[in-house]
């Protein structure tokens, strides 16, 4: 765990950089830092690796107070990316990924081994490690950039803006590729950015900085649903539709007092169930055992055939108001069950509950 | 026509041994010069890389040395070194000072700032910033330094010859006293062939350096 305590930076003679800044960011999280430019975040970003040295304030990493640490020693643990690469030209990409290798005296041996290794873990292919980085695209330039942070297998990774000068393709791409990694290698990650979509994409948690200061903590939900000022509002976008509808879950909107068929009741389900659509006039409800999960559907024109509960029907609580619009859309119902992996059911997406909600969220 | 062939006459066969020892004189001169100043220079490039405020003055200083005249620096150094090789190679020696401690100056500050702060950045000590980033990168711009030195020295050593330094200015000025212009020409060829093989090869080495940074 990094733990920022009260962090302030006056670079001489009074130019504020930081201002009380308190944060902590937990053990295999990756917390993005993102705010306008100037506010901060690549100043806070390298008190880490104490390439800047705050001027009141400490940071612990682990409980561990870094300014009692040999510098030298602790950038050696932390992994740090930045935008131009900060690939050495005069080397090849192996030279390069084992620079901490050489600079920490590990055996000349282990190099070549480790370089491959990291290769594969990027996704790039090992006749590069020949290669020189200005014979590379900018997107695998990064990748190098990214399997040079890792190494010496730091527990932390600092990522300054790391795909900032990268096209839009290439980017959403090493994007994926980070979010992939981080689920496999679970690395405490602080990452700067300033495009609000990527911090969305990437991050744990968020933490929101604007003019020196840290504005809010969150998830990418929690900003934009619950903003503490207008500042986010304004900064999340938080009444644009798109993010509506690409983060908030549908668990966000469920409703719950939906019909249904138990078929724990007694005596003649078949008429029971007919009389009950009757009643409601609805064509199609549907039916679960005692312990409420999904059996089927019951139609006026009589039961379903084949599976009982095709996939395609059924709604995850995790996925987002896109997807499950769509999914309603395909399905051609107006409201569909939402059930856990074990297709419990949670309750119920409905379109005209959904459209207030997105409605409400949006300010509209 | 018959004038060229006189010259080759004289350099190649008529006067060869004299030639030859000048020839030989010359390169010790200027490689001794050399050697001096990449010694002083190079480290001092690199210490006022490192401290950064020394670095006006110094660049002033040796700037100051480089202005002065050839002929009047000479002037200076016969009251005090006397003639012969001494006052020539500390004249040469000041002389060069400049472009190589501010190539060297110019090279390493140079060097992208994020490539600098990125290689800080994974833990690499001063020494090891210095060694593994900074001179490899500012080698072109060293080199550059370096060949600009070499090729003054080697022409700078032949008006050395004036106080009594040998060289193949000895040559030249031998020629001109005696009016025997096949010997001036003989020596001011050699000079420049000298001057030309070793700035062409420099050059080569240069752009070699540059390819393999950039």
């Amino acid at each position: 765990m990094i733990s920022f305590q009260n962090i302030s930076k006056i670079f001489p003679p009074e130019v504020t950089a930081l201002e009380d800044v308190t944060l902590e960011v937990q053990s295999g999280e990756l917390l993005c830092l993102i705010g306008t430019s100037g506010c901060g975040k690549t100043t806070l970003l390298k008190t880490v690796n104490r390439l800047i040295e705050p001027s009141s304030g400490h940071i612990l990493i682990d409980g561990q107070d870094i300014s009692r640490l040999n510098p030298i020693a602790l950038r050696r643990n932390i992994g740090y990316v930045i935008q131009q690469t900060g690939l050495f030209p005069h080397l090849t990409v192996e030279e390069n990924i084992c620079y901490v290798l050489r600079i920490t005296g590990r055996k000349k041996a282990l190099w070549a081994s480790r370089a491959e290794e990291l290769m594969d873990i990027i996704g790039m292919k090992r006749e590069y490690l020949r290669r020189f980085p200005r014979e590379l695209s900018g997107g695998q330039q990064q990748r190098v950039g990214v399997a040079h942070a890792l190494a010496a297998n730091p527990n932390i990774i600092l990522m300054d803006e790391p795909f900032g000068a990268i096209d839009q393709i290439t980017r959403i791409q090493l994007q994926d590729e980070l979010v992939k990694l981080q689920d496999r290698l679970h690395k405490t990650i602080i990452f700067v950015t300033h495009d609000l979509q990527e911090a969305i994409k990437l991050a744990d948690r968020i933490a929101l900085m604007n003019q020196r200061k840290i504005i809010q903590i969150g998830t990418a939900n929690e900003l934009l649903f619950f903003p503490k000022n207008n500042f986010v509002e304004n900064f999340m976008g938080s009444s644009s539709f798109f993010n509506v509808m690409r983060l908030l879950p549908v668990e966000e909107g469920l409703v719950y007092d939906y019909p249904v068929f138990r078929l724990s009741q007694q005596g003649d389900l078949r008429q029971k169930a007919e009389q009950k659509a009757r009643n409601l006039r609805w064509q199609e409800y549907p039916v679960i055992d005692g312990e409420d999960h999904l059996v089927g559907f019951f139609t006026v024109d009589g039961p379903t055939k084949g599976d009982p509960h095709p996939a395609d029907v059924l709604l995850s609580p995790k996925i987002t108001f896109e997807q499950a619009l769509k999914k309603l859309f395909v399905s051609g119902k107006s409201r569909l069950p939402v059930a856990t992996e074990d297709n419990k059911i949670v309750g119920f997406f409905d379109f005209a509950q959904a459209y207030e909600i997105i409605r409400k969220s949006c300010n509209y | 026509m018959e004038f060229i062939t006189n010259v080759f006459q004289l350099m190649l066969v008529d006067r060869r041994q004299v030639v030859l020892s000048a020839l030989s004189e010359h390169v010790v001169i200027s490689m001794t010069a050399i050697a001096l100043i990449s010694a002083v220079g190079i480290p001092l490039g690199i210490l006022i890389s490192r401290f950064r405020r020394y670095a006006q003055p110094v660049i002033y200083i040796t700037g100051a040395l480089y202005t002065i005249p050839v002929l009047a620096l000479f002037g200076f150094m016969i009251p005090v070194l006397g003639i012969g090789i001494r006052p020539t190679l500390f004249a040469l020696f000041i002389y060069g000072l400049l472009p190589l401690v501010r190539n060297t100056y110019v090279g390493i500050t140079g060097v992208d700032k994020s490539i600098v702060e990125a290689a800080r950045g994974m833990g690499s000590t001063s020494r090891q910033l210095l060694l593994n980033v900074e001179l490899p990168l500012a080698l072109p711009v060293i080199v550059a330094g370096f060949r600009t030195i070499v090729v003054m020295t080697i022409s700078v050593a032949t008006i050395a010859s004036y106080i009594g330094a040998g060289g193949l200015g000895d040559l030249i000025f031998r020629g001109i006293n005696t009016y025997f212009l096949e010997l001036v020409v003989a020596g001011s060829i050699l000079v420049a062939l000298l001057a030309i093989v070793a700035d062409g090869f420099l050059g080569l080495l240069e752009k070699y350096l540059l390819k393999r940074v950039h």
